[in-house]
């Protein structure tokens, strides 16, 4: 990824940020709210009163209107975790437009969540799940084959561990979607960011055509005719949507990247696939 | 098999671009994906063969190389000419007036008829008519249609047939031995051609009384005298009535005996100075020679003035007082003719240079501008010693005139004696106008900034040129040049087949309109363009107004069958004619093969759609 998207990427961190659900589990007390009470200033219901309460926390004044003694409970305050797994297997890198535009999803969604003090750590997926210390590392890291990526991420740090989990990949692994996504159940929250180049977002009917996989080096010699090239496009949005199916009954989002696509159409395909949200 | 257009052949370099362009296509570098497994259910591509064997199972790329040399075959006009084989028949129409002499049919429409009755399918033609000047009027080696269409525009009109011209005309396209057919109504004019021709004769025995000569000038009084002769062409004596009549008054018939070949002078003094004249004989056979128009005289003089003439200058007074309608003038600058005479090199009119080499060069110095609406005619003084040359004065015969030049085209020289001074200087970029014996005497030199300049090459102290007969009718020729070239039309009488010289105002621009209209209903628009004068040769008989553009009459003028002061009207003898077609030798003719054209046009578009259709289905 070059210098200029690099700086695009830290300029928009300052203008967006995570979209992360409003009640997280059970992380470190921190500045977002947990699902549970704590001890943050903000209000969160009413309970009578029981012996052990906090004397500080009686509501003198619902007393004076009902004659019970009621506690204020508020919410606790929580920092979440959040796992950024970039795809650095060879597929992602097959295009280079493509890999650039991992790159820049996974520094800029890094650089968000850094900026909001959330605890972001970034990881890479080749051979195994790499556990990294910034971004410049993340991108030192050569791609490497990678056919089935869940035995790597079963062997993960953050593996069942509750969280925020972002995952920037092309899913084009030979796997089903219901199998990867056993290895991120654990997880609060999961994002699926996929990274597609452009054929293959909209491959041409072009006729005859030499296909490569980039994990494999297979080689198919096709004829791309306008009903295989429509076949394509239903099986990719078949994946597309179990993806889609599988995250949102995970309580997550997914959003499509296209490698050839510029930086801000990327950021807002991020915003509208609930992703990012804008700072107010 | 014919090509004609090299560009065609260039659109065949499409051909190695086709299959270029294909094997660029398949050798691209394989596109790296992803992930394969959801590509498994597309078609396999075919096993890559040898190069050739995978051109020729490609039907999209073959339909595509098939389309395009059929189509730069055809664009290069590739033809497969079609040798059609039939008789080659010439044949010659008189077109002279006389043709159209009527009894019943009119011996144009029979010789129509005769052209028809000789004609056989899949036979071609070659048709010519005998006028003034012989012309083709279709072939040569034309179909019948070309032929039908010839004949029905064919309008006998010439004033005289040039018989022995037609028959060199014919004899170009004649196939070897055979002779054209010549249809005219008097076969006589074959005699002596008869190599050529095989007269075919279409004219019928009847009586002619033709207006042969007519005249109107100003008379004294105001008044003008119309000069007619009346004469008759059949055996027996006759009566006809003449009439005479004007814009304003009715035609009054006045009658006339006429014996054989005896022409009877009428003479009238009519009080209608502004008033066309119209003159009539009752219709007889021939109906183009009994009436005559006779427009207005124009009144406009040519203004001449002598420039440094010197003894010469009595020589032009006395020739400008014979010619009608000039006056002299002492003011240069209003003259519309100007005569200069340089007697030597040191005068106004050229000034001495010297040209690179030392030798000595002359450089027009006049300011022509100082005189914009002259025809200037400038006496170069010439160096020859040929003294004894001037004795040999060349009668109008031995001068040629350039034909080809617009305006000597139409300078009538006949009866101008032309001196004959052997000279080596004229201006460089003149144009020669006339010259006799192989030598130029008289040039036109134009200049896109000032007036024509002419030039009459001659020693005029060795030619003395003023001297001669020569000198009043030169003066005479070039006053009624001058007067062609003012506002509107020059004249007021013409021959029909005469060009009529219309000219625009001076100073017109770029773009000038008029109008002309014939006898009372508008005919035409005259664009000119340049300030250039326009020449018309097709006008018909009748009378003309040429309007300016705010519809003011500019000129009146008539056109007769036969010009007022003159008449080449030779006898109309009508006379049946015995002549017969000749025999035709078969000829050989190519024709261009249209039904091959199309078929190719044919196959070509659809092997264009089938290669899109494959290229489609290839996908």
């Amino acid at each position: 990824m070059n210098a200029e998207a690099r700086q695009t990427a830290l300029l928009l961190s300052e203008r967006l940020r995570l979209c992360l659900p409003e009640r997280q589990r059970s992380l470190r007390a921190g500045d977002l709210l947990g699902a549970r009470a704590g001890g943050s200033v903000e209000f969160s219901e009413h309970r009578d009163y029981v012996f052990g309460d906090d004397p500080r926390n009686v509501d003198w004044r619902a007393f004076a209107r009902t004659d019970r003694l009621m506690v204020k409970l508020f919410r606790e305050e929580i920092t979440p975790q959040v796992d950024i797994i970039l795809d650095r297997s060879l597929s992602m890198a097959s295009d280079a437009a493509k890999e650039d535009m991992g790159c820049f999803a996974a520094q800029l969604l890094f650089s968000c969540g850094r900026r909001r003090r959330l605890l972001t750590r970034l990881f890479a997926l080749s051979e195994s799940v790499v556990a990294v210390s910034d971004f410049e590392e993340l991108e030192k890291i050569s791609p490497l084959p990678q056919e089935d990526p869940v035995p790597a991420l079963r062997r993960a740090p953050f593996w069942g561990r509750p969280g925020v989990r972002i995952v920037i990949s092309d899913f084009l692994f030979p796997v089903e979607a219901g199998e990867l996504f056993t290895v991120l159940a654990g997880a609060d929250y999961t994002v699926l960011v996929q990274v597609l180049s452009d054929f293959e977002s909209d491959p041409p009917a072009m006729g005859d055509m030499r296909l490569r996989e980039a994990e494999t080096d297979e080689i198919l010699d096709l004829v791309l005719t306008p009903k295989a090239v429509a076949t394509y496009r239903q099986k990719l949005s078949a994946l597309q949507s179990e993806l889609a199916a599988r995250a949102r009954s995970a309580g997550g989002v997914v959003a499509v990247l296209r490698g050839g696509e510029g930086i801000s159409s990327a950021a807002s395909r991020l915003i509208a696939g609930g992703v990012l949200e804008p700072v107010e | 098999m014919v090509f004609t257009n090299p560009w065609g052949l260039a659109a065949l370099l499409s051909v190695p671009a086709i299959v270029f362009l294909h094997f660029f296509r398949r050798s691209k570098k394989a596109v790296v994906i992803g992930g394969l497994h959801l590509w498994r259910h597309a078609p396999a591509r075919k096993p890559a063969g040898e190069h050739f064997t995978r051109l020729f199972k490609n039907l999209s790329l073959l339909f595509s190389v098939l389309a395009a040399v059929l189509l730069s075959l055809l664009l290069s006009g590739m033809d497969i000419p079609r040798h059609v084989s039939g008789r080659h028949l010439v044949f010659v129409l008189d077109d002279s007036f006389s043709m159209g002499a009527r009894k019943e049919t009119s011996a144009a429409e029979r010789a129509r008829q005769a052209v028809r009755e000789q004609a056989q399918p899949g036979d071609f033609f070659t048709l010519i008519a005998a006028g003034q000047k012989p012309r083709l009027l279709a072939g040569p080696m034309a179909a019948r249609e070309e032929l039908e269409a010839a004949l029905a525009s064919w309008s006998p009109e010439a004033l005289s047939c040039d018989a022995p011209g037609a028959a060199e005309l014919a004899g170009k396209f004649l196939p070897p031995g055979n002779r054209a057919v010549f249809i005219t109504d008097d076969p006589r004019q074959s005699r002596g051609l008869e190599d050529v021709f095989s007269a075919l004769g279409v004219g019928v025995v009847s009586d002619n009384t033709a207006i042969v000569f007519t005249d109107r000038f100003r008379a004294a009084g105001g008044k003008d005298r119309v000069l007619a002769v009346v004469q008759s062409f059949g055996k027996e004596p006759r009566s006809v009535l003449f009439s005479v009549a004007t814009e304003e008054t009715k035609p009054e018939p006045r009658k006339l005996d006429l014996a054989p070949d005896r022409p009877v002078s009428v003479t009238l003094d009519l009080d209608a100075a502004d008033q066309v004249v119209s003159l009539f004989l009752e219709q007889d056979s021939l109906a183009a020679d009994n009436r005559v128009n006779l427009a207005p005289l124009s009144r406009q003089p040519v203004r001449v003035a002598g420039f440094n003439m010197g003894k010469a200058r009595e020589s032009l007074v006395r020739a400008v007082m014979a010619v009608p309608g000039a006056v002299m003038t002492e003011d240069v600058a209003e003259a519309s003719l100007v005569f200069v005479f340089a007697p030597d090199f040191s005068n106004a009119l050229f000034r001495p240079a010297w040209d690179d080499g030392g030798n000595k060069a002359n450089i027009p110095s006049w300011d022509l501008s100082r005189y914009p609406k002259a025809l200037v005619l400038c006496f170069l003084p010439g160096e020859g010693t040929a003294r004894d040359g001037n004795l040999a004065l060349a009668q109008g015969r031995d001068v040629w005139m350039n034909e080809q030049d617009p305006v000597a085209g139409h300078l009538d020289t006949s009866g101008l004696l032309w001196p004959y001074i052997p000279l080596d200087r004229r201006p460089a970029d003149a144009t020669v106008l006339a010259e006799t014996r192989g030598r130029g005497i008289f040039f036109l030199r134009e200049d896109a900034t000032g007036p024509a300049q002419y030039y009459l090459d001659l020693v005029w102290e060795a030619g003395n040129l003023f001297r001669t007969n020569a000198w009043p009718l030169f003066v005479n020729e070039l006053a009624a040049r001058t007067r062609e070239r003012a506002y509107g039309v020059d004249g007021t009488n013409f021959r029909a087949g005469r060009t009529v010289r219309v000219n625009p105002p001076p100073a017109s621009g770029e773009r000038f309109t008029m109008l002309l209209e014939k006898d009372g209903a508008r005919t035409r628009e005259i664009e000119f363009s340049g300030g250039a004068p326009l020449y018309l040769s097709d006008l018909s008989p009748g009378r003309y107004r040429l309007l300016s553009p705010d519809g003011k009459t500019v000129s009146r003028f008539c056109v007769n069958a036969f010009a007022p002061a003159e008449s080449d009207l030779r006898q109309n003898s009508s006379l049946q004619g015995e002549g017969s077609a000749g025999e035709h030798s078969a000829v050989t003719r190519k024709q261009e093969n249209r039904l091959l054209y199309y078929i190719m046009l044919g196959l070509g578009l659809a092997f264009l759609g089938l290669a899109l259709v494959f290229h489609d289905l290839s996908r």
